[in-house]
């Protein structure tokens, strides 16, 4: 993704998330591109290395993707697991122009059902927006580091990095 | 299907005034068996009545106001009364009109016999 | 409005096609927008507005629009340039004060909706919404706790009297555990325990807000309309919350073992007591 509209994304994608993790109650909610740039964050991050999940997300959704295709299920929905204090989800979702990976993690005060109810409409929502619908967005490898660090700058506060 | 289960559904269902009965997962908040007027609801019902039970009761128990046991919701269009057994939670819409003694006491004995 | 048909969407297409801020982009907006189409909804109205920045009909559309993505900040910039130009019109006054609402802004969501009201008198979503304004500002005004106050300094009614003894009379009663009256955003206006209490009646608030959101959010998915009540059983009290209006609630806790029409005799009564009280 280009860096010159990399913080229009990031910006249209706030909202959405916030309304995401209102409306779930999850601890976090990460959106990760397919290459594990990091687009938006919601919710008590401290405890986690949020590039490190971004990337692992990332790497989960191409190795689900090829297993699935493998085994001839044309697509994966969503990985659930559950932990002893706390749930990850992570599920793939198609905008026009590309495929995000939304990561959320909860405790006892969400459900995967909670999840799984408000998961299609904000996929939906993230989809209309129109920062996910003009054509040739992908950036190239000259940018990528530079774009990677400036989405996670723009969402973390300065001293973070 | 747990044939046990349809049929606590079925004797939910039959009550007259109830529109729907549903019985939830209750930590994943997911449908296991019911009958709603709208089959496809099922999941956001399901997810949103394991919610307010839930944290429901967790509030009520950290304020040691006690375990919750039934959790009922009065609305305009009618009530929706929620109990749990054995990990399920059982969910029970009627119409304003219905019985609510009668409603409450079946899902009561629905929860015993699932516990 | 009618459903577009094929011919007219091709006819306002080819009208704005040829000028982008013909009179039909608004029609094609909007048909485009009831299609779900919202992004090429978005985009005719950014560039008819280019050419006609004083549409004031076209900024109200692009502000619904930007609603229906989340996008309040902008939703709310649209609807301020819709007052800047038609100063009494009514959407932008009922956009802002929702919006002024859910950023608990009670003060600024009062006037935005009083404005609507004076527009439409009978509209009940402003109707409502201002109840709730109104509401929240009398309980801040009076602090978070009932106290006899300056009902003209809040331009509403604030409660009056002591609140630890407005459910005095039910202390008798072996049955009644406790009465709490909430304001709108949840913290105790009212309360009245017997006993030694459960931890402060102060703490119970949230406790009581999150049964009442949880409600609302699943009186919401079944279409069953605004609650009306919730009951509590617990293996240590009954519990049952209402809505008193004016963004109030009630809640009154009894014992497990009270006789059947205890609770519904004890509501009636605390209900005419909390009303009394908060001078809804």
């Amino acid at each position: 993704m280009r860096r010159g509209d990399l913080a229009e994304v990031i910006d249209a994608l706030r909202e959405p998330v916030r309304a995401f993790v209102r409306d779930t109650r999850v601890r976090v909610a990460l959106v990760v591109d397919a290459s594990g740039q990091l687009l938006a964050q919601q919710g008590f991050t401290g405890g986690y290395e949020v590039a490190n999940v971004a990337s692992l997300a990332a790497a989960a959704h191409a190795s689900s993707r090829a297993l699935a295709e493998l085994t001839a299920a044309q697509r994966w929905n969503y990985l659930h697991q559950v932990g002893r204090e706390r749930q990850l989800f992570l599920a793939p979702f198609a905008t026009p122009t590309e495929e995000l990976i939304l990561v959320a993690i909860f405790d006892d005060d969400s459900s995967l059902g909670l999840v799984l109810l408000y998961f299609e409409d904000f996929a939906r929502r993230i989809g209309d927006l129109p920062q996910f619908r003009n054509a040739d967005r992908t950036g190239s490898a000259e940018t990528f580091e530079s774009d990677l660090e400036a989405g996670l700058r723009h969402i973390m506060p300065p001293d973070w990095l | 299907m747990n044939d046990r289960l349809t049929e606590a559904v079925e004797q939910l269902s039959r009550i007259p005034g109830v529109t729907g009965a549903l019985l939830v997962d209750a930590e994943a908040g997911l449908p296991v068996v019911g009958e709603l007027a709208d089959d496809a609801a099922a999941p956001a019902v399901a997810a949103l009545a394991a919610a307010a039970y839930r944290r429901t009761g967790r509030a009520l128990d950290n304020a040691k106001l006690g375990r919750l046991e039934m959790f009922r919701l009065e609305a305009a269009g009618g009530n929706v009364l929620i109990t749990d057994g054995g990990g399920l939670l059982i969910v029970v819409i009627a119409e304003p009109q219905a019985h609510h003694g009668r409603v409450q006491v079946e899902a009561l004995q629905v929860a015993e016999a699932l516990s | 409005m009618s459903d577009a048909g094929l011919p007219d969407l091709q006819r306002w297409s080819e009208e704005v096609a040829r000028d982008p801020a013909a009179p039909a982009f608004l029609s094609l907006a909007r048909a485009y927008r009831k299609q779900g189409r919202r992004d090429a909804a978005l985009r005719i109205c950014l560039r008819a507005l280019e050419h006609q920045p004083t549409h004031v009909e076209g900024h109200a559309l692009l502000a619904l629009l930007y609603l229906e993505t989340g996008e309040l900040e902008k939703a709310s910039d649209e609807w301020a340039t819709v007052l800047r130009l038609d100063p009494d019109n009514f959407d932008a006054h009922r956009g802002l004060g929702f919006v002024y609402l859910e950023r608990g802004d009670y003060e600024a969501a009062r006037r935005h909706l009083e404005s609507a009201a004076r527009v439409r008198p009978g509209d009940p979503a402003v109707r409502d919404a201002l109840a709730l304004a109104n509401g929240a500002v009398a309980g801040v005004a009076a602090g978070g706790a009932a106290v006899a106050g300056d009902a003209s300094a809040a331009g509403v009614h604030a409660p009056v009297g002591d609140p630890t003894r407005v459910f005095e009379e039910f202390l008798a009663d072996p049955n009644f555990v406790g009465a709490l009256v909430l304001d709108i955003r949840g913290l105790v206006a009212v309360s009245t325990v017997a006993g030694d209490g459960h931890g402060g009646a102060d703490q119970l608030g949230p406790v009581f807000s999150e049964a009442i959101e949880e409600a609302a959010r699943l009186a919401g998915v079944l279409g069953l309309g605004a609650w009306r009540g919730i009951q509590l059983h617990t293996d240590a009290a009954l519990i049952h919350l209402s809505p008193l209006g004016g963004g109030y609630t009630l809640v009154v806790a009894g014992s497990p073992n009270a006789p059947p029409d205890w609770m519904m005799r004890t509501v009636g009564r605390a209900t005419e007591l909390g009303l009394a009280f908060v001078g809804v």
